[in-house]
């Protein structure tokens, strides 16, 4: 049986300060990514939710390929086995 | 607010990189963080368990499991980053074909070369395995056994099979992987300074003013390395990264002089930056006086190929290493002839792109980092070209300063740690000693408590000579652990197929998976992996880390180390030494290797309380392994340039870079100030040679053994991707790797492709001299060669591009060269 598996994961994005903004529309338009900070030399904290395998390096490659993206790189990942019968109530 | 687990882990996450990006959160997303006991994972650290660079990662366990990690917040190396790989590192243990028991190839119930894989337990399996051992060295003696190790080897497991096989057996036929990638360095290093390993360190990365990348693309190969230097470069708009390789790379985005130079012109590229900084008297003549001597190289040394083969009959001083003195008149005379036009001519990079890289490193206020990996030594001159760049730094004065830094970046985890520093090469012993040296096997067996002449005088087969030696019968009895070399050595099909499979022969491969190499032999043993197992890594920058054993590993795996001990009770020392050696030393009589190696009161002498729970191979043999081990390899080089700290305080700091003399790390070597090994008023001291200075060594261009002609009209080029690690036994069991680059393609120059009928995604046949492999073309992409050359990944165990390549090596390191040969490609 496949267990449903949640993947958590955040990376910080290093685009070229002056086109911050439009890196940003780029980021929050992909499914699953959330920018959850920001600083002045153009750096941003992006979380990733997925449910399947597979689709994290697909985003990651995705946003590394944005014009204007420096570099990418990953700080966090946590695989859960995902619980139906909880439910987000932020 | 009703926080669930799924915003819980999210606010984690984005906390931890904004901690690393030096961005602040609301107070409401940093408050959860503290809440431990809600994410019910434990977390400990760990180094990275793939390339060189060292990154220090948290691994969450959870239930027996690693569920989640995390770059390694406090890390000096990777400052709380991961790179894709280092990213899924919680998933490479748990790959669905995990080996789960020891395989025995059998028929009728008994062992059988041509049988059919089976399992069996431990015993069974040590039995048939000591059985033959004991008939190879009862009918040839100890050169008919040998191992391949590995730069992945703990540092204790290195140094575990090293006395096993140099002490116990009396055989120096143990080499590492790490010939394949790091010998030309070790090479270099030992003819230009008398001591291994990089003078200086990372710091370098952010004390530069300009970055010469010698052939490395680091921004698929070291990417935690790669983000210090762009982040360096972007916030410092005066630093300059000149990137030099033979075809377009990823690396090349952020370059502001990118060269694409013809295979091999590179000695002349380094001879001509050497030529301009004389001729245009940027000599530092103040350090070249009090610092160094001019040496030059035996010239026409052939290409380290079989004896008979033609190629080395015809050179004149075959694998010759002999220096002669020389005067700087000479070496000026020598290097005149490598002229910017010829060297242009040479090379194909334009004129101004070789001036304004020559000019970075002659202008004395422009601090260089010279950088290079495999595009250097994996060459037939390797070991010339490592000692070529130190020239460079060396006429200038730059270097062992910060910022000013010829930097050989490693490719394993341990390449540095436990190849080199513990000395598991063929030639090798602890500390940079060498066996060939009387004084040296005389230290090596007063420490391990061994009668004199012990350790055989005469160097081992070397990795490329060990699969030669099988396939000829002569090496019998054959270990392989912790590497994929059937995937990984040159010229498969001639030359490692035919030994591994030599009817005289039994092969045991030790891995967690059943990779290309364990298939291909008769015994396979289920190993554990990084964490679990308590460890050491010692990387590029001579940095040593520690880690405990964290989870239990599956089936019945055990480790490379306790198979090594367990396979050592085994033997009898009347079985294995003579009865001349026993009788200098009688009360070793009736004992075992294990007893003689292992409970000798040095290795044992710290008790099993010591110890972590978890942590078997303790558990099982009743002391403090890895401490034991680690003490007594590190007596060889306390006191003598290599100090290490005692074994505990690695598990309390992210790392110490040694020397560690009085719980001080030395980050710059051979200058004064930094290094305690240097004498007060010497300014610098290269205390590897005896007069304390260093070589500047000219050695010329010498033509690549194979270079394309009519037939066979294309140069091939082997290396890496980013998300693939070496032979992808690990990293092609991660699905999103998998998924991210499934298969190995051939990258192809548009133009090269029309000629040939191919269009884009068409399956090809790569072929050369020695065998052929099917692949499919990719004329897009990060990897764009120029005409006249292909790139094709290793990684990929479908497309064994080693059936293709050529098993050339650089006659003095013995390091194969995977990044020339000549094929052709025509469409499948």
């Amino acid at each position: 049986m496949d267990r449903q598996e949640l993947h958590i994961s955040s990376m910080v994005v290093h685009a070229r300060s002056p086109y911050l903004a439009d890196v940003k529309s780029k980021i929050e338009q992909l499914p699953g990514a959330e920018i959850h900070g920001e600083s002045a030399e153009g750096k941003l904290v992006v979380v990733l939710e997925t449910l399947n395998q597979g689709y994290i390096t697909d985003i990651i490659d995705k946003i590394d390929n944005f014009e204007h993206v420096l570099s990418t790189a990953l700080v966090y990942h946590q695989i859960e086995q995902l619980d139906p019968s909880e439910s987000d109530k932020l | 607010m009703n926080l669930t687990r799924r915003a819980f882990i999210k606010a984690n996450a984005a906390a931890s990189a904004a901690a690393v990006a030096g961005i602040s959160l609301p107070a409401v997303a940093t408050n959860l963080i503290v809440d431990q006991d809600k994410t019910k994972i434990s977390w400990e650290k760990a180094a990275c368990r793939f390339c060189g660079t060292g990154c220090s990662v948290l691994v969450g366990t959870q239930a027996g499991r690693v569920v989640a990690t995390q770059g390694d917040p406090v890390a000096p190396v990777n400052r709380g980053l991961n790179c894709i790989k280092g990213y899924f590192l919680s998933k490479i243990m748990y790959g669905h074909d995990r080996l789960q028991t020891p395989l025995l190839r059998m028929k009728d119930g008994k062992y059988d070369k041509n049988g059919d894989f089976e399992p069996v337990s431990w015993d069974t399996a040590f039995d048939v395995m000591a059985e033959k051992w004991k008939a190879a060295l009862k009918s040839k003696g100890p050169t008919s056994v040998g191992m391949f190790g590995s730069g992945q080897w703990t540092v204790m497991e290195g140094y575990a099979a090293s006395k096993l096989m140099k002490a116990g057996f009396r055989s120096n036929n143990i080499d590492p992987n790490a010939r394949h990638c790091m010998a030309s360095a070790v090479g270099g290093f030992m003819r230009s300074f008398g001591i291994d390993e990089p003078m200086g360190c990372y710091d370098d990365f952010e004390n530069a003013d300009a970055f010469v990348l010698w052939g490395s693309n680091m921004a698929e190969m070291h990417p935690i390395l790669w983000t210090r230097l762009t982040d360096h470069r972007l916030s410092n708009p005066h630093v300059r990264v000149h990137v030099m390789s033979t075809y377009y790379h990823r690396s090349f985005e952020l370059a502001d002089n990118g060269m694409i130079f013809t295979p091999q012109s590179d000695l002349a590229i380094a001879n001509f930056i050497a030529n301009y900084i004389i001729q245009n008297d940027a000599v530092n003549w103040d350090f070249v006086n009090k610092h160094t001597n001019f040496k030059r190289a035996t010239t026409d040394i052939g290409y380290g190929l079989r004896d008979d083969n033609p190629l080395q009959q015809k050179a004149a001083n075959p694998n010759a290493g002999k220096m002669h003195q020389m005067s700087f008149e000479e070496y000026k005379e020598s290097v005149a002839q490598y002229s910017l036009e010829k060297t242009v001519e040479m090379s194909g990079v334009p004129e101004e792109k070789l001036l304004q890289m020559a000019k970075a490193y002659a202008d004395p206020d422009t601090k260089v980092m010279s950088l290079w990996t495999m595009g250097m030594n994996q060459h037939t001159r390797g070991v010339w070209m490592n000692s070529l760049v130190y020239n460079i730094h060396l006429l200038t004065g730059k270097i062992s300063q910060p910022g000013n830094s010829p930097f050989s970046l490693t490719g394993q985890p341990s390449a540095c740690g436990t190849a080199r520093e513990v000395g598991t090469f063929s030639h090798r012993l602890p500390a940079d000693m060498v066996v060939a040296k009387k004084e040296h096997r005389d230290i090596a067996e007063k420490i391990w408590k061994l009668p004199e002449g012990t350790i055989p005088a005469k160097p081992g087969f070397h990795a490329v000579l060990q699969n030669r030696k099988l396939k000829d019968g002569v090496l019998n009895a054959y270990w392989v652990m912790c590497t994929n070399n059937m995937q990984a050595a040159p010229n498969m099909m001639e030359e490692g197929l035919p030994g591994y499979r030599n009817p005289d022969n039994f092969i045991v491969t030790s891995d967690p998976y059943p990779t290309v190499t364990a298939q291909a032999s008769d015994l396979i043993l289920p190993t554990a992996m990084w964490v679990e197992k308590e460890g050491a890594y010692g990387n590029a920058e001579r940095r040593t880390q520690t880690w405990y054993q964290q989870v239990s590993p599956p089936g019945e795996s055990k480790s490379d180390l306790w198979q090594l001990m367990e396979f050592s009770k085994r033997f009898k020392m009347e079985e294995v030494w003579s009865d001349e050696l026993l009788a200098a030393m009688p009360e070793y009589s009736g004992k075992t290797l294990y007893d003689v190696l292992f409970r000798n009161g040095q290795v044992d002498r710290f008790p099993v309380e010591e110890a972590r729970e978890l942590n078997d191979e303790s558990h099982d043999h009743g002391f403090y392994v890895q401490k034991g081990l680690f003490e007594e390899y590190a007596t060889f080089g306390r006191g003598h340039a290599h100090d290490l700290a005692p074994y505990e305080h690695y598990h309390r700091v992210r790392g110490m870079r040694w020397p560690v003399v009085d719980g001080k790390e030395t980050r710059w070597r051979f200058k004064e100030g930094f290094d305690p090994y240097v004498k007060a008023g010497a300014g610098f001291e290269f205390y590897g040679h005896k007069d304390g200075k260093a070589n500047i060594i000219f050695a010329p261009f010498e033509a690549a053994p194979e270079v394309p002609d009519g037939e066979y009209d294309l140069w091939l080029c082997t290396g890496r991707v980013l998300e693939h690690w070496h032979s992808g036994s690990m990293t092609q069991r991660v699905p999103e790797l998998y998924r991210a680059v499934p298969d190995a393609v051939c990258y192809i120059h548009p133009d090269d492709a029309e000629a040939r009928g191919l269009r884009r995604a068409d399956e090809v046949l790569i072929q050369s001299r020695r065998g052929e492999v099917r692949c499919r073309v990719e004329t897009r992409g990060r990897n764009r060669p120029p005409q006249g050359l292909v790139f094709v990944p290793w990684f990929d165990a479908r497309t064994l591009i080693n059936k293709v390549t050529l098993d050339a090596t650089d006659p003095l390191s013995k390091q194969t060269d995977f990044k020339k040969c000549a094929i052709k490609i025509t469409k499948a």
